[in-house]
């Protein structure tokens, strides 16, 4: 295959864009115009209020860690991380200005140092190759360093 | 609505049986069942199998061993919570005057290690990890430690009492005590949970008849009321539970287990101070505490101090998990919560051996789900 070829998707439509020029890849929304709830992803009904009405947003690129843990053991089939060697990751829900918490994996930091209420910031990063050389993007929430 | 009641248990033992098949465990613990209840195959007019991981009419399949007489026989799954949805329809078919005597039934083989994910999450969960159990669990263990002060050591001592209790059990898988040492060296598995606060899936099979107290009367049983059988699932939002990875900050409501207990509590005139004992979903350590508080067994926050003053092991004012619960049973899903009805059943009775808690009389079983949906059942000798 050429790199021609290779595509860069998302490993789940909707969530997220991917990096371009301008943009290093954001979080998508959906905020229900009938009763302001706001939901992670594109979706086109209120699971709230069953409106029908959603305006899609883009959410706060940062938010505060709500709780954390460490995957000390790999994550079964069908996880496509690097198994072996396996490397213990951090995870946790991330609350947004917008009042939706988001369970993401948190990168790009010190797993036995990490605090609720840290302040954290969104990125979007490739996570792996698929079988036809795809590379596959999901995002992810670091500490923001000062 | 007629009163309903258990005139016969059966529950096969809990762990490993490679040489055993699903068929073999149910057929074995519903005659169990029946000859407790002092009935024969041919007077259960209905069936109901709580299963997930088995095949699609499990239920039927072992109906089929049995012998076939033309009865309806559902599979009936909700996650870890199937036993609590299995009863609730069989207690409504009596209630409601569809049936007089039905069998509800739970059997389970369970691969080893993590839960297979696929059924649970969404593929891209799956895919980038984030489609681990005990990740939820831990999860809101830091959540109850930031808010309430709960430590790592209460979640421990979960595991030794629940522990000690599972040494009394014969059905236990683990019949083992560990002590606090022990539990909080034991690998940690997502931080601040450890290998020995985490349950086990595992394999398992129980079985209730349930009738009308006048059948079971006629029939020379002791029967043991079923006060109420109770589904809920939560009110928006999403808790925090599998398979959701959102949730709202914005609005709160009640926690789906207080949802359920309350309407139990309201159908059944019996209140959380009448309880002598409680059988609840402590699928890893932490879980009794936030149980035993969503139950309203004490105020928010107290789960701890409930623990620290012995309250809650056998011998204290109200023993939780008798059993040695889900953490010395194991998790054979679709066994899991029938299980816990038949270990308040037996202690009602006054046959649950080394284990009993004395001059229990009102007992309730609580059972959680993904998805996620909640069961409570509250029986009354």
């Amino acid at each position: 295959m050429t790199n021609k070829e290779k595509k860069s998707m998302a490993v789940k439509e909707g969530l997220f864009t991917l990096p371009s020029a301008e943009d290093r890849g954001h979080l998508i929304g959906s905020k229900c115009r009938s009763c302001g709830e706001v939901f992670f992803g594109r979706t086109s009904f209120c699971s709230y209020c069953q409106g029908v009405d959603m305006e899609q947003i883009r959410l706060s690129d940062r938010g505060k860690l709500y709780n954390y843990t460490v995957l000390r053991y790999k994550p079964p089939a069908p996880w496509k991380g690097v198994a072996d060697p396996y490397q213990a990751f951090a995870a946790g829900f991330i609350e947004l200005p917008e009042g939706v918490r988001i369970l993401s994996i948190i990168t790009d930091c010190d797993i036995e140092k990490l605090t609720s209420h840290m302040d954290m910031e969104v990125v979007v990063r490739k996570y792996y190759e698929d079988e036809a050389g795809n590379d596959v993007y999901t995002y992810m929430f670091r500490p923001v360093t000062k | 609505m007629r009163e309903v009641v258990v005139s016969g248990v059966g529950l096969h033992k809990l762990g490993r049986f490679d040489g055993k098949s699903y068929v073999e465990m149910a057929c074995e613990t519903i005659r169990t069942a029946l000859k407790d209840a002092n009935v024969s195959w041919k007077e259960i007019q209905a069936a109901y199998c709580s299963r997930m991981y088995l095949p699609p009419t499990t239920g039927v399949r072992v109906c089929a061993a049995m012998g076939l007489t033309g009865i309806p026989v559902w599979d009936i799954e909700s996650a870890c919570a199937s036993g609590g949805s299995a009863l609730r329809s069989g207690f409504m078919a009596i209630a409601g005057g569809f049936y007089d005597t039905v069998l509800v039934f739970g059997v389970e083989k369970m691969p080893r290690g993590f839960m297979s994910p696929e059924n649970i999450y969404d593929l891209w969960q799956c895919y980038v990890g984030l489609s681990v159990n005990p990740m939820y669990f831990a999860l809101e263990a830091r959540a109850h430690m930031d808010k309430y002060g709960s430590t790592a050591k209460h979640f421990a001592k979960v595991s030794v009492k629940n522990h000690k209790h599972g040494a009394l059990n014969p059905y236990a898988m683990y019949q083992k005590e560990c002590t606090l040492d022990e539990v909080l060296n034991s690998r940690i598995v997502c931080d601040p949970l450890h290998l020995l606060e985490l349950c086990a899936p595992n394999e398992g099979s129980a079985a209730l008849v349930l009738t009308t107290r006048k059948l079971a009367v006629k029939r020379n049983t002791k029967p043991i009321t079923v006060c109420t059988s109770v589904v809920k699932t939560p009110l928006y939002p999403p808790p925090l539970f599998p398979p959701a990875y959102q949730t709202s900050a914005r609005i709160q409501s009640l926690p789906l287990t207080t949802l359920a207990a309350r309407q139990a509590y309201e159908e059944s005139g019996i209140g959380p101070e009448d309880l002598d004992m409680v059988e609840l979903q402590d699928v890893a350590a932490p879980s009794e505490i936030f149980y035993s508080e969503e139950l309203e067994l004490c105020p928010p926050g107290e789960g701890c101090r409930l623990l620290d003053e012995g309250v809650t092991e056998i011998g204290g004012r109200l023993p939780i998990n008798a059993s040695g619960g889900l953490l010395s049973n194991g998790e054979p899903i679709g066994a899991s919560g029938l299980r816990q009805v038949v270990e308040v059943t037996w202690q009602m009775r006054g046959e649950a051996g080394r284990r009993q808690v004395e001059g229990a009389k009102v007992g309730l079983s609580h059972v959680v789900g993904a998805g996620p949906n909640c069961g409570v059942v509250i029986l009354k000798k």
